[in-house]
């Protein structure tokens, strides 16, 4: 019963917590650990899941003061910090009676039951951080909480376009307050979190009055956008995929692990009309993730160029594919209006507007960590590119190249590291975008879709991918030795014997690369440590794909010059 | 008539207090010149006034430098700062008061630290910081009074103490509620100025039945309104009007400051804080410019409603800008020679200069500067995660360090760049980028740019019309903004010739110069050059002399001092070693595997600012006879050129003698020294010679023997060498044969050492052994014979 209480009224339970309190006591005053008291209440995860959902469509029917759930990625953390009197005086109007009110967790009172009165003498000045949050970009439908409650009637309350990189039928902002300040600075830029927290919003809020005197540049907390006062919160890891722990038991035993990528390559290929080699890299885009990085060097990157596609139609079917089996992907087109017209990176706005966005201003590159994005270079058409265009294309490839992304603030830009998996689609080799590696579609390629769905094997390639991805890896050092003196040979080969200028010995970088296609072929296999067997296997299959590419380029330069003689003739 | 940001309190001290005021039972202060009779405490403080206002006094008048330096030595002995004569003087009386008087400006920048260091003011500089909003008025006061007493012609005027250098700052996302009323510096960058707006000081009132008018003040924000007719004959109720065009009203400007990117912790947004500025300090600054503000920070209350005096819970907070100081030149600490030439600096700055930096850092640094192998920390420092390329990183880093800046003194004589340029030549693949990009971050005013995006305006400035104002503006490129800094340009040959050719100007005359749609302007581009490029085919070509693998016009690149080229050539040492690197990226997450001797990026930036500004070396006699010896030595080795007068290795020229000079400086400012010695002339020379390989290159053939580069060679295995040296001829000794092929020995030794050794060391040594007599080593037939004795 008192679950329900602590949902339905928590700022009445948080007052029992306080206690009356009068004048005198304030100075004596000690506060309790009203998170930890909370958390401790919904330790178990089935109380957890009673507290509603906050989102879109949960929104109109959840009363303003209820314990809420918010899952949502902070777009913008540079919300000044208020301050604010943890105490205030207030009459009661019913009793007539003056009373010491807790202001923490609550801006608003009932101004039917209350009454402001002068209260300088309990005044105690605290500040908490203010963070703009959104729903999760391009989360899928599939992987999101399904709530129950629905209702209709609309609540005034303002979405912010630009504050969302993306449009959605499904965007929702509100503004968290966070009180714990120390834990405040783990709430970085494009995270994804669980906030516990008291909503509150009011309908008739005061209409913002632009007076000369306006010190009250912090626009956003005067707009009627929805708040929740955070109680607590957890960081939401494994790319909020429901059903994670669903398949982790399922991967007990070696043949388990097998069966399971069997099944999976044969899904994806399947798609590809049973092109396995494109299936192989497909999974090991998506299971990679940076893994750390050196001064600017991100270790682990594997962006995938898919060429050989032949018209936008076949892109967007690939894409349906991924969308299907990752929790969070996003489909970035590049018309030349839109690249010339918005910012692709966030920026912040220095005149403040509601027109043109309040502090930063999201772009379409505003993903958190683990989003799949999929470039069409195929919805590329001729035009020019003007200014911003260039600013955004020249973003985009270094995202490519050290995933990191420019957020422009006015006067200085600051570098964002990122970690999203990127896979270009193309009809030739991409130019544009340096890709890690490049594998072209078979000619004869036709991509299909699922036609019997399958939600079971669905929901294990799900969580197979997202178990994978966070999965540690290891070397031993014998392993390691071979590597290197592989590495070493070959290199002593190619240099010896006739130099040939024109080719390329292996350098670093192919190392690098290597490197990092073993883990990833380990890994989408549900292993941990490198082996010979791994090893060698990824070597094959780079010797396929490198022989498929180089086939295909050979065709190609051989239809362009049968193309560019034609008009002799 | 002077309005402060805390008028109430003035006009309370300047009008003789409240005291008639009944309902007011606080006791408030009078402020005259007589003897005060009581003890009269400013409410809710424990501040006397009567006391703060004689301790101002005295400071104003018998305040000395001298006080300032022997607070500052009492602090920290190592300062040695001489007491002259002048410094015993009284600073501010009456020299500054005689002056404000003069000039009839009367604000007084106040540097807090003369406050602290003058012992019986001390009290007063604690009483600022905590009560700033009752100090300055009487302060303002005090200061009133001297300079009306030292005044000829005596005109009513309201000086106004700006007081600054409170000796710490802030962090603007660290100002809390314990700042509240308190005395803060921040830093950041004004991102957003207000229009002036007119604030309301003194209202004035008319009666609209008898035309009775009245003023009403401004009391803590608010007007009280009459809500009665005064006038005994009239007493209407609600009679009164304001009358706009006769109140009073002062300038008011709200300003809002951004973090600066610096002190943006990772992960998190700018913060940003609204700053209020009044009267004289309106529109002192511009958007984009770098501020110290001192100021109080403040809270005020939300009501209700605006119509209502009832407040909420709710706060709003600003800052009450009381001094501005503009700190753009002290940001990226740019040379502080550079600055002269066309900038003004602000006289009263030139006092904090005594002090810069926090004393422990600079212990820290100069501690560091003191390791004896500073020189090869700092180099492996510099790009850990790329391996090898010693050489290289000592020549960059020492660009980072730059060397003397020179004016000639005579009037129009240019003056002689300390901006020590680098050009990297190489075979793709050798993360030349990746260093790029490290020395971009890490460099004062890095820019990066890439040869193959840019434009000749793009590097210089363009011209183009404002889309508001139609006016002609100029937009800085590149190398003008990296004025100071470095400039780190990628893929330097696929850059057009054209654009390349403006570069000729600004690597030696270091200025821009720009005539375009009636704009002609030479603009500073005091920058350092790093470069990039592939050779010809992008790949080095053995069958090709070196100038024609490098094909960049001769004029161009003499102008860099050092020019590295970095072979991609297989060698099992380095190869192995690279190897390991990079599986060790994989096997240790963290990968903390450059060893505990990488010297942390924030540090290395400081030690790096603190040595361009504060260490000018002078070379000493013996430096200068070793650097002309070099200089006719590398000329002879260089001047060669086949029957065809072609030139296959590149010349030397003064320039050279020029970059030797300046690497030798920029070798002793690493080291922290104030003298360049010989060691420092050796180390240069030796980059000059290593940086174009210029010991490999056969003079012959003008081709690179491939078998003598070394990029990976570590210098610290040098001073190892001769241990090394040693076992291996013991190794030579115990082999029963009387002569031994080379690659035998090596295998042999490398089976029997701890750590392998390359074959070009390898080589070497035996080069070294053969030379010292001990054995005699055959290189056409690659055998070792042993001498016997």
């Amino acid at each position: 019963m008192t679950i329900e209480n602590f949902i339905s009224n928590p700022l009445n339970e948080i007052e029992k917590l306080i206690g009356n309190l009068s004048v005198n006591d304030i100075n004596s005053f000690k506060e309790p650990n009203i998170s930890e008291i909370f958390k401790n209440k919904f330790s178990n995860i089935n109380d957890i899941k009673k507290i509603p959902l906050l989102n879109k469509s949960t929104f109109n029917s959840i009363n303003s003061g209820t314990l809420v759930r918010y899952q949502c990625m902070i777009q913008d953390n540079g919300i000044d910090s208020e301050l604010y009197s943890l105490f205030h005086l207030v009459k009661d109007k019913k009793t007539n009676e003056k009373k010491v009110k807790f202001f923490k967790y609550q801006d608003q009172i009932n101004e039917n039951d209350y009454e402001y009165l002068e209260s300088e003498k309990v005044q105690t000045f605290r500040d908490r951080q203010l963070v703009y949050c959104i729903n999760i970009p391009g989360h899928n439908s599939w992987a999101k909480e399904k709530s129950t409650v629905q209702s209709l009637d609309n609540k005034n309350y303002k979405i912010i376009n630009e504050k969302f990189p993306i449009e959605s039928e499904d965007n929702f902002g509100a503004i968290v307050k966070i009180y714990d300040l120390e834990d405040a600075n783990d709430l970085k830029l494009n995270a994804v979190f669980e906030f516990i927290g008291i909503l509150e919003y009011s309908e008739h809020n005061p209409t913002i009055e632009q007076s000369y005197d306006d010190l009250d540049m912090n626009l956003l907390s005067s707009y009627p956008l929805p708040h929740v006062h955070a109680i607590y919160w957890n960081k939401i890891e494994n790319n909020s995929n429901p059903i994670i722990n669903n398949i982790k038991n399922q991967l007990v035993n070696d043949q388990d692990i097998k069966n399971m990528r069997n099944e999976i390559v044969e899904y994806i290929s399947n798609r590809f009309g049973g092109d396995e080699l494109i299936a192989e890299y497909l999974l090991y885009n998506l299971v990679s993730r940076i893994y750390s990085r050196i001064d600017s060097l991100p270790v682990g990157k594997f962006s995938l160029n898919i060429c050989n596609i032949k018209s936008t139609e076949q892109a967007t079917e690939i894409y349906k594919l991924i969308q299907n089996i990752v929790s969070k992907s996003h489909y970035l087109t590049l018309e030349h209006k839109k690249l010339n017209n918005k910012r692709l990176a966030p920026s912040m706005n220095c005149i403040e507007s509601i027109e043109q966005g309040i502090g930063l201003v999201s772009g379409e590159l505003q993903l958190s960590d683990g989003t799949v994005l999929v470039v069409d270079e195929t919805t590329m058409q001729e035009g020019k590119i003007d200014n911003t265009g260039v600013v955004n294309i020249s973003i985009l490839s270094d995202l490519f190249q050290n995933q990191k992304i420019t957020y422009d603030f006015n006067y200085h830009t600051l570098d964002f590291p990122a970690d999203i998996n990127l896979i270009v689609l193309s009809e030739a080799k991409s130019k544009l975008f340096p890709c890690d590696c490049i594998i072209p579609l078979q000619n004869s390629a036709n991509i299909n879709q699922d036609t019997s769905v399958n939600e079971d094997l669905l929901n294990k390639i799900r969580g197979f991918i997202d178990i994978m991805k966070v999965s540690d890896y290891k070397i031993d050092q014998e392993m390691a030795n071979n590597i290197s003196k592989e590495f070493v040979e070959k290199r002593a080969e190619q240099s010896k014997g006739k130099q040939d200028y024109s080719k390329k010995i292996l350098g670093q970088d192919d190392l690098l690369y290597q490197l990092n296609l073993a883990r990833l072929y380990t890994l989408s296999h549900g292993q941990t440590q490198l082996t010979d067997e791994f090893w060698t296997n990824t070597k094959e299959f780079e010797e396929k794909r490198e022989k498929r590419l180089n086939d295909y380029l050979r065709y190609k330069s051989k239809n362009n010059i049968n193309s560019t003689q034609q008009p002799l003739r | 008539m002077g309005i402060g940001p805390y008028p109430q309190l003035d006009r309370l001290l300047k009008s003789g207090g409240l005291n008639s005021d009944a309902n007011n039972q606080n006791p408030t202060s009078e402020l005259s010149s007589e003897i005060v009779t009581s003890k009269r405490y400013i409410w809710g403080t424990t501040l006397v006034v009567a006391e703060a206002s004689k301790m101002f006094e005295d400071f104003l008048l018998n305040f000395t430098m001298a006080d300032r330096i022997r607070a500052m030595r009492e602090e920290d002995s190592t300062v040695s700062i001489e007491i002259r004569p002048e410094h015993e003087q009284p600073y501010y009386f009456p020299r500054i008061l005689k002056e404000m008087n003069e000039l009839k400006i009367y604000n007084l920048n106040l540097n807090c630290q003369n406050l602290k260091s003058y012992k019986k003011s001390l009290p007063l500089y604690h009483q600022l910081i905590r009560y700033p909003q009752e100090i300055i008025p009487i302060m303002d006061h005090v200061l009133t009074e001297k300079l009306a007493e030292n005044s000829d012609d005596y005109t009513p005027v309201h000086a106004l103490v700006r007081p600054y250098n409170i000796g710490k700052s802030v962090n603007m996302r660290d100002l809390n509620p314990s700042d509240i009323d308190q005395l803060v510096t921040i830093k950041g960058l004004l991102i957003r100025v207000t229009p002036v707006i007119p604030d309301l000081q003194t209202a004035f009132f008319c009666c609209s039945n008898c035309d009775y008018s009245m003023t009403v003040d401004i009391d803590r924000g608010k007007i009280a309104e009459p809500t009665k007719c005064p006038n005994d004959a009239c007493r209407a109720s609600n009679s009164m009007r304001l009358i706009h065009n006769r109140c009073i009203y002062s300038d008011k400007q709200i300003w809002r400051l951004q973090e600066t990117p610096d002190e943006v912790p990772d992960g998190q947004t700018p913060h940003s804080v609204s700053l209020c500025c009044y009267e004289d300090l309106v529109d002192t600054a511009k958007p984009g410019d770098r501020l110290e503000i001192t100021g109080v920070f403040r809270a005020i209350p939300v009501r209700v409603n605006p119509r209502q005096h009832t407040i909420k819970q709710l706060f709003k907070t600003y800052v009450d800008i009381v001094h501005v100081k503009h700190s753009s030149n002290k940001r990226i600490s740019i040379d502080e020679n550079l600055i002269g030439e066309n900038e003004a600096i602000v006289q009263h700055d030139e006092e904090d200069n005594l002090k810069f930096i926090n004393e422990e850092e600079e212990k820290n640094l100069i501690n560091l500067s003191q390791s004896p192998d500073i020189y090869e920390r700092l180099a492996s420092s510099l790009a850990p995660s790329i391996f090898g390329m010693e050489d290289v990183k000592k020549g960059v880093l020492l660009q980072l360090f730059g060397g003397v800046n020179r004016f000639t003194g005579e009037n129009g004589s240019p003056r002689i760049r300390g901006d020590i340029n680098v050009l990297i030549v190489g075979d793709p693949g050798v993360s030349k980028s990746q260093l790029l990009q490290y020395v971009h971050k890490i460099a004062p005013r890095g820019i990066y740019t890439s040869g193959k995006g840019s434009s000749a305006v793009g590097l210089t400035a363009s011209v183009t019309r404002d889309p508001e104002t139609r006016q002609l503006v100029l937009e800085s490129g590149a190398l003008v903004l990296s004025d100071g800094g470095v400039c780190c340009i990628d893929e330097f040959d696929k850059m057009s010739d054209s654009t390349r050719s403006i570069l000729h100007e600004v690597m030696e005359q270091q200025t821009v110069s720009i005539a375009k749609a009636g704009i002609i302007t030479t603009l500073n581009a005091r920058t350092s050059i790093l470069a990039c490029a592939n050779p010809i085919d992008s790949k080095y070509n053995e069958k090709l002399t070196i100038v024609q693998n490098i094909n960049l016009p001769p004029t161009l690149m003499s102008r860099f001092d050092l020019l590295y080229l970095i072979l991609d050539k297989p060698n099992e040492f380095d190869d192995r070693k690279l190897a390991q690197h990079i599986v060790n990226l994989y096997i240790n997450r963290d990968a903390n595997n450059f060893g505990n001797d990488i010297i942390p990026v924030e540090i290395f930036s400081k030690y790096i600012s603190y040595a361009r500004n504060h260490i000018q070396p002078v070379i000493n006699d013996e430096a200068a006879e070793k650097l002309v010896k070099n200089y006719s030595e590398l000329r002879q080795s260089n001047s060669i050129s086949n029957r065809h007068g072609e030139q296959k290795t590149v010349a030397a020229t003064t320039r050279q003698l020029e970059s030797m000079i300046r690497l030798s400086e920029a070798h002793a400012r690493m080291r922290f020294s104030n003298t360049v010695e010989v060691g420092d002339v050796d180390e240069a020379y030796r980059l000059i010679r290593t940086a174009m390989q210029s010991s490999a290159i056969d003079p012959v053939t003008g081709r690179i023997d491939m078998d003598l580069i070394n990029t990976g060679f570590s210098s610290r295995r040098r001073s190892q060498n001769a241990h090394i040296q040693k076992q291996l001829l013991e190794v030579i000794n115990s082999v029963d044969k009387p002569s031994i092929r080379l690659s035998e020995l090596h295998r042999i030794f490398n089976s029997d050492s701890s750590e392998p050794i390359s074959d070009i060391e390898f080589t070497r040594m035996l080069d070294n052994l053969a030379d010292d007599g001990e054995i005699l080593f055959d290189k056409r037939s690659q055998l070792i014979r042993k001498l016997i004795r």
